[in-house]
């Protein structure tokens, strides 16, 4: 189980769901970004590189595909410009289409900019209706497990930062965790951004010690991170024990990279 | 005149322009160079092809006799020269900010390179690609890599970032030859497997013997069987007579 190889014979799929509520305006972590601009820039980064490790010789492979969901006041596709009607996308035509090119200095030397390319803008507004972003989610991600049993199964991302206005998401969280392929069920990852600097409890193996119950319900809602997963974040330097749920509360910008990281580790082929 | 021979085989189910090693020597001064390009990197097709051309082209002697600095200068010299966009390769289909993002990231491979010459066998290497040495009396010899265990996914690489070094310096190898000896250089896949092989005389009996087809056979063979991972794989061999390479 989640050892299928991922190659364009047996493509894998990767889905953020996006928390795009009001919420999200306030700074992140006790840092001068609001959330909604560090998860637009953290999912932009991400998807860049994923674009990079599908590049071999001079073309982007079809390995992955891609989905983003916005949940504010609606769930919809969340993928600025031309992509903004699709569900998924083959990660080349990802890398073909961006909204736009963005100009941003280096990392450590301002004076140099370099153009990087922008697939999710920030937004905040509305409320959180997550509960129908993940049946959003569900209502594509069925018929792609059905069109690709032989492939690793979906690995869903939810990013939000408070509860879910529109009714309790675990039953349907649930239900889209009980889509398989023949490699294993959907995997669901859930990350909780906090607003102020408070202290992260990362890839916990059991509720015990959860300070509430919206977060025992987040923990409820996440699957446990697979071996190579595991592997992954153990290399990374982080306290993880078999059993860990891909799930992350009070999350600063630096646990937000590492969430993205491990929980998109997968068994990409080398050819 | 040195006899010595280059076989290479694409990966199982690509295309012969998706081959990502790069094989040069020159028969009549015995330089010789494999390296694999990192499939992860964006143009390190390019580079391989770079690496390579370059080691033969420029023979840098220091690179061999004192690797500690002598490779670095020849690898600065070389990546002043790389070039990806050149008219020398096949244009790039990847969108320009990929373009962009793989020149900064830069490109990284294998490598293994040396020389026979005046009788004797000069070698380094950074990463997995390994040298078999085959003596007439039939003993093995294997380097860097001596056992199919020895292969991870991490190999060193060498980087066209200008100042990037690998993690460890190359490591030498050096051996007086005698006629009858027979080098082989694989990149890792191949290699990997020979590590496996090297108590099995009929396997290189059969490799000193063997022409392109029938090391494309070799190749579909392997791979079918699941005993080799479906890489891009080249093969050098270069013989060692009673008189080429002694001077």
């Amino acid at each position: 189980m989640y050892d299928q190889q991922i190659n364009r014979g047996n493509p894998g799929c990767i889905v953020f769901l996006i928390d795009q509520s009001a919420s999200m305006n306030e700074p992140f972590a006790g840092t001068h970004r609001t959330k909604a601009t560090a998860l637009a820039g953290a999912v932009n980064q991400l998807i860049r590189n994923l674009v990079i490790q599908c590049q071999r010789g001079e073309e982007i492979r079809d390995y992955l595909e891609l989905g983003i969901i916005g949940y504010g006041s609606a769930a919809e596709s969340a993928f600025a410009g031309r992509l903004s009607s699709h569900q998924l996308v083959p990660i080349s035509a990802v890398a073909d289409y961006p909204a736009r090119m963005a100009t941003e200095s280096m990392p450590g030397n301002p004076d140099l900019s370099i153009d990087r390319p922008v697939w999710v803008d920030p937004v905040a507004r509305g409320a959180t209706r997550m509960t129908a972003a993940i049946d959003l989610a569900g209502s594509f991600l069925v018929n792609w497990a059905n069109a690709h049993q032989s492939s690793f199964p979906p690995i869903v991302l939810n990013f939000s930062d408070g509860q879910a206005t529109d009714g309790d998401p675990r039953p349907i969280a649930n239900q889209l965790r009980n889509i398989v392929t023949d490699d294993g069920s959907l995997l669901m990852f859930n990350i909780n951004l906090s607003s102020a600097a408070g202290v992260p409890i990362e890839y916990p193996s059991s509720p015990t010690g959860l300070p509430n119950p919206y977060a025992a319900g987040l923990f409820d809602m996440s699957s446990e991170l697979t071996p190579f997963m595991l592997t992954a974040a153990q290399e990374m330097g982080l306290t993880v024990a078999p059993g860990a749920r891909g799930f992350v509360y009070n999350a600063d910008p630096s646990r937000l990279s590492e969430f993205l990281d491990v929980g998109t580790r997968v068994p990409l082929t080398e050819h | 005149m040195m006899d010595m021979v280059a076989y290479w085989a694409p990966k199982q189910g690509t295309a012969f322009s998706d081959w990502e090693d790069g094989a040069a020597y020159n028969r009549c001064s015995g330089w010789f160079a494999v390296a694999d390009g990192a499939s992860t990197g964006i143009n390190s097709r390019e580079w391989a092809y770079t690496l390579t051309g370059s080691f033969i082209s420029n023979r840098p002697e220091r690179a061999l006799t004192d690797p500690a600095t002598g490779f670095d200068e020849w690898v600065e010299m070389t990546r002043a020269g790389f070039d990806p966009g050149s008219r020398d390769f096949l244009p790039s289909r990847a969108p320009l900010w990929v373009q962009a993002e793989g020149s900064k990231r830069g490109a990284y491979a294998t490598l293994l390179a040396g020389r026979i010459a005046a009788g004797t066998l000069r070698a380094i290497a950074v990463g997995d690609c390994c040298l078999f040495l085959v003596r007439a009396a039939g003993r093995v010899e294997s380097f860097p890599l001596t056992s199919p265990q020895d292969f991870d996914a991490h190999p060193q690489l060498v980087s066209s970032l200008p100042g990037r070094r690998p993690a460890s310096p190359p490591r030498p190898f050096e051996r007086d030859l005698e006629a009858g000896d027979v080098v082989y250089v694989a990149s890792d896949a191949l290699a990997q497997w020979l590590t496996g092989q090297r108590g099995n005389p009929a396997v290189w009996h059969m490799l000193s013997r063997i022409g392109n087809a029938g090391f494309r056979d070799l190749c579909a063979d392997l791979w079918d069987g699941k005993h080799m991972k479906n890489d891009d794989i080249t093969l050098l061999r270069a013989k060692f007579g009673s008189v080429e390479g002694r001077h």
